[in-house]
């Protein structure tokens, strides 16, 4: 049972991951952009971040950077979400630290055997 | 299995929407030649469909899309020319697909038997063809067996003296694995322990671990991985099975994947036992013998040696995510990234109903305070005069309100005419035609109902235009037009209404023929002197059609009266014009919204009515020298040139106690269809904003009466249906008919 | 309790959120040469980070001629090591022993 944030400025996304987490045994919060993001994971301790990439006010990549820079979240799991053919999207998203990503549309199957692997 | 059917809806429209960019992206590219970028778009638009459907569970779907998804991924890679037979394929595709996801959302997930022949003729298609290869696998998913086209190699064993080889033995393949990883890896969240725990699940692993760069501990950097491998993996897994695994790190470390052996003889395993170093490279053979992929980019740190008979379509497939040019990231079809970057949301359109009837009620409201304030208007005060303010304020500010809400219902009328492209491309090819079309005013607003309602009554017209009104390439040249006939299809809005059009070049109506059929069908007698124009509209008289032959293009049943009728529906006319030899032209008009609208008070005796100012030409007192009667009851009002009939609204609806003398009344002219017809009514009151509501829902259908809506004051007004007034009189006056028709009015 | 010897001992989460303060013990016995015992029967986490370092502190301490000695180490921690191919290296014993022992391990 892990503590998990989702964050996407798109409300159906937000329910369809929250949906398929809960599901999956976890605790979910969500945020709607990467500022929010930020301010919810100051105070909260979540195993894990999951991160769209477009999103207003903060996105995705400057939300994983800022991640990174807080201590608690240095080494933690974070992953972005992002579409099968955004090769780009997906290194910046490395080069900003993301742990890795997961294509959308997403297999909720899949992605909640993907956090296992994430989440010791 | 998680349940996601809350979210099907949106898929589904996300499908449609995809479906359309596929079929507009294909039509685009037929005849403009390959265009990386529009295919690319629509493979993504395939592309997201699989994968949506796939998410729900919808596995026929996902399946046909991807073998579509195939061919389009050749075609923007330039391993296939795109050329018509192509796109035809694909366009039959995506009406198979259209098909699937309508049955689908109607409950029915069993794949219609067109998915089967489809399937095999792009096959087909994928498997001959210049620099076609094989059906390339679905990714991930099944392990298709490496084939053991190389002799045995040498094997390497692995790690330590504790380790058996029998771990290996009996395994289909072995793999080394050369991993290194780069500084920064583990600060990205990334662990190799779990990597390798992921790899054991594949396989039988062996891990050899190099720790020679570790530094003294005085300098050693915790973060910073010192750490790298050679592993060994025994199974039946692919190669792509095990680059999946490293997927997250590939920018992070150096990765070889490297087929050691195929199948493993079981004594050369159990030979093995000591710790070999060496390993014979395999015998690298070309790349695949096809003369197919131009340089395709491989992950930087992924080398491949492979044996001729490893799959590396697969592998290449996976690896390779992105052609050279990325189009927009936002274009997506499929998926809400497209409505993210147009910052527009999904509503429902129940809730947006919701919306426009408590501004509808708001407007009730503010005109009964309005009423309110001018009947205060006599006592003098200041605070009256603020309240007056007030009421102006809130008129304005429910006016504006009322704009706004309804633009919510506009859509842009390209959802109409998209059709048409694809519609006039294989009507034309049928009918062996030449005809272009041209859209204009695509932009043009329209309410989202109209939209729906407009689709059909159009594709009547537009094939009416292909199949009668344009002649046949023959038949122009001979005529001195050219050989390719235009269509046109214009939108535009004018003053209160949108004005839609199909125009086209062709031969223009036959009057003597429609004049013949008229009198054939007594519609109109012999003697009838009608103008031009009266005679072209007889067209949407019920019944009336004049080709010889109803071919099944524009059908039978659907006739210029359904359109018609389909048109008044949503309060609105269409009218022909014809030029001989020339051409056609339908005009439909339609008023610009259908819940709010302004009218015109009457009062007839103590009713009162509403007519819509759109309606409305002009208001004018009876002159006794312009009165003309024709045998019989008729009233003829001389109106400048034009003889119009008069209809007493009192005793078309009977009402009592109104106003008889002509002259003390007044007449309002209206005008439906471009026929006119003076309505006599005792007096003209306000204007008004009249909230539709509709008299069906709440009553039964009246005669000459399309709605109600509530005064200012609380009582009912009826609201007037000109276009059916004049219909009764004009019926009644053509058929001679001396009885002047009554209208019951409960 | 060895002579010389002194004790490590690692927590639940021996994992590379935690490395920098592992590394300054472990830095504590850097050129000493001592015989350090190491009990990791409480871990749970462990990953490359940790085990690289005490492959370091293990090379330190042998080269100025002490020991490194498992006490006992986790079902976990050993699960680790061995899967990415370190126990030789760190000179963990061929199976976990989650109990403290007094029986050295296997140098």
């Amino acid at each position: 049972m892990s503590s998990i944030l989702a964050v996407d400025d798109s409300s159906s996304m937000r329910q369809m991951v929250a949906f398929t987490l809960k599901s999956g045994g976890h605790e979910v919060m969500l945020a709607n952009d990467g500022m929010e993001a930020l301010e919810i994971a100051r105070t909260n301790d979540f195993n894990l971040v999951i991160t769209d990439v477009n999103m207003p006010r903060m996105d995705g990549i400057s939300l994983v950077k800022e991640l990174r820079q807080l201590p608690g979240y240095k080494f933690k799991p974070i992953l972005i979400l992002t579409t099968e053919a955004s090769q780009e999207k997906k290194m910046q998203g490395k080069e900003a630290g993301a742990t890795g990503w997961i294509v959308k549309p997403f297999d909720p199957e899949q992605l909640l055997a993907t956090l296992d692997k994430v989440l010791d | 299995m998680i349940d996601l059917s809350e979210f099907h809806d949106v898929f589904f429209e996300e499908c449609f929407e995809g479906l359309d960019i596929m079929e507009s992206g294909l039509l685009n590219l037929d005849g403009n030649g390959a265009d990386s970028e529009q295919i690319n778009d629509i493979f993504r638009a395939a592309h997201s469909i699989k994968g949506a459907a796939a998410t729900f569970g919808f596995d026929a779907m996902s399946g046909f899309s991807h073998i579509m998804e195939t061919l389009l991924d050749e075609m923007r890679d330039g391993r296939r020319a795109v050329e018509r037979r192509g796109l035809d394929l694909l366009l039959e595709s995506v009406d198979c697909l259209r098909e699937m996801v309508n049955s689908t959302k109607a409950g029915d997930t069993t794949p219609p038997p067109v998915v089967a022949d489809l399937t095999g003729r792009i096959q087909q298609m994928l498997a001959a063809g210049p620099g076609a290869v094989a059906a390339a696998p679905a990714k991930s998913a099944t392990a298709e067996p490496e084939q053991d086209g190389a002799p045995a190699e040498e094997v390497v064993a692995a790690e330590s003296a504790e380790k058996s080889a029998d771990s290996v033995a009996g395994s289909r393949n072995l793999w080394r694995i050369m991993f290194v990883p780069f500084e920064g890896l583990l600060k990205t969240g990334n662990e190799p322990a779990r990597i390798f725990r992921e790899l054991a699940q594949l396989g039988i692993l062996e891990v050899k671990a190099d720790t020679s760069c570790i530094p003294a501990l005085d300098v050693i950097d915790p973060e910073v991985c010192y750490l790298s491998w050679n592993l060994t993996l025994g199974g039946d897994m692919t190669r792509g099975q095990i680059e999946d695994v490293f997927d997250w790190v590939t920018g992070q470390c150096e990765l070889s994947i490297d087929l050691i052996s195929g199948e493993l003889p079981t004594q050369k395993a159990a030979a093995s036992l000591s710790v070999v170093e060496s390993v014979e490279p395999p015998v690298a053979a070309t790349d695949q013998p096809a003369p197919a992929a131009a340089a395709v980019a491989a992950p930087a740190s992924v080398k491949e040696e492979s044996t001729v008979s490893e799959q590396t379509e697969s592998s290449k497939n996976q690896t390779n995510a992105e052609p050279a040019a990325e189009a927009a990231d936002g274009r997506a079809a499929a998926s809400t990234a497209a409505a993210k970057d147009n910052g527009s949301i999904r509503v429902g359109i129940d809730k947006v109903d919701a919306l426009i009837n408590m501004v509808g009620e708001l407007v009730i409201t503010q005109s009964m305070l309005s009423q309110i304030g001018e009947d205060l208007s006599r006592v003098d005060s200041i605070g009256l005069e603020r309240l007056r303010d007030g009421l102006i304020q809130l008129e304005r500010n429910t006016r504006e309100l009322q704009e706004t809400v309804l633009q919510i219902r506009m859509l842009p009328i390209s959802f109409a005419f998209n059709r048409f492209p694809r519609l006039v491309r294989d009507l034309s090819n049928k009918l062996g035609k030449r005809i272009e079309l041209k859209l204009t005013g695509e932009q043009t607003e329209v309410d989202k109902t109209v939209l729906e309602k407009l689709g059909d009554p159009l594709v009547h017209l537009v094939r009416n235009s292909m199949d009668h009104g344009l002649e046949s390439p023959e038949v122009r040249r001979a005529s001195g037009k050219s050989e390719v006939g235009v269509l046109e299809l214009s939108a535009r809005h004018e003053g209160g209404d949108i004005v839609i059009e199909v125009i086209d070049d062709g031969a223009g109506l036959n009057r003597e023929r429609i004049l013949q059929k008229a009198v054939s069908k007594g519609l109109v007698s012999a003697n009838d002197d009608l103008s031009d124009e009266r005679i072209y509209n007889l067209i949407f008289q019920p019944g009336f059609s004049t080709a010889e032959v109803v071919s099944d293009v524009s059908g039978r049943g659907v006739g210029m009266d359904v359109v018609r009728r389909n048109i008044r529906d949503l309060g609105g006319n269409v009218t022909i014009t014809s030029e001989a030899g020339q051409g056609s032209r339908v005009t439909i008009r339609l008023p610009l919204t259908l819940a709010i609208l302004d009218g015109q008070l009457v009062r007839v005796g103590e009713q009162v009515y509403i007519i819509l100012l759109v309606s409305i030409v002009e208001s004018i007192q009876i002159t006794a020298a312009n009165m003309g009667q024709i045998a019989g009851r008729s009233e003829l009002y001389r109106l400048r040139e034009q003889y119009i009939p008069v209809v007493r609204l009192s005793e078309l609806f009977g009402v009592p106690h109104a106003v008889t003398d002509l002259q003390a009344g007044l007449l309002v002219v209206v005008e439906s269809e471009g026929r006119r017809v003076g309505l006599f009514v005792d007096d003209l009151m306000g204007q008004q904003q009249v909230v539709i509501k509709s008299l069906e829902t709440n009553f039964r259908h009246v005669g000459g009466i399309s709605g109600a809506t509530i005064l200012g004051d609380g009582t009912v007004a009826l609201i007037l249906d000109v276009a059916g007034i004049l219909n009764e009189c004009a019926r009644a006056q053509e058929s001679k008919d001396r009885e002047f028709p009554r209208l019951a009015v409960a | 309790m060895t002579v010389n010897g002194t004790r490590l001992e690692l927590g639940v989460n021996a994992g590379i959120e935690h490395c920098r303060t592992m590394l300054e013990e472990c830095r504590d016995h850097a050129g000493t040469g001592a015989d350090v015992e190491i009990n990791a029967a409480d871990v749970a986490r462990a990953d490359t980070a940790t085990l690289q370092m005490l492959i370091a502190l293990r090379r330190d301490l042998r080269t100025n001629g002490g020991t490194l000695k498992w006490l006992a180490v986790s079902c976990e921690m050993h699960d680790v090591a061995e899967r990415m191919g370190l126990i030789e290296a760190l000179g963990m014993p061929a199976v976990a022993t989650p109990a403290v022992t007094n029986s050295p391990a296997e140098n």
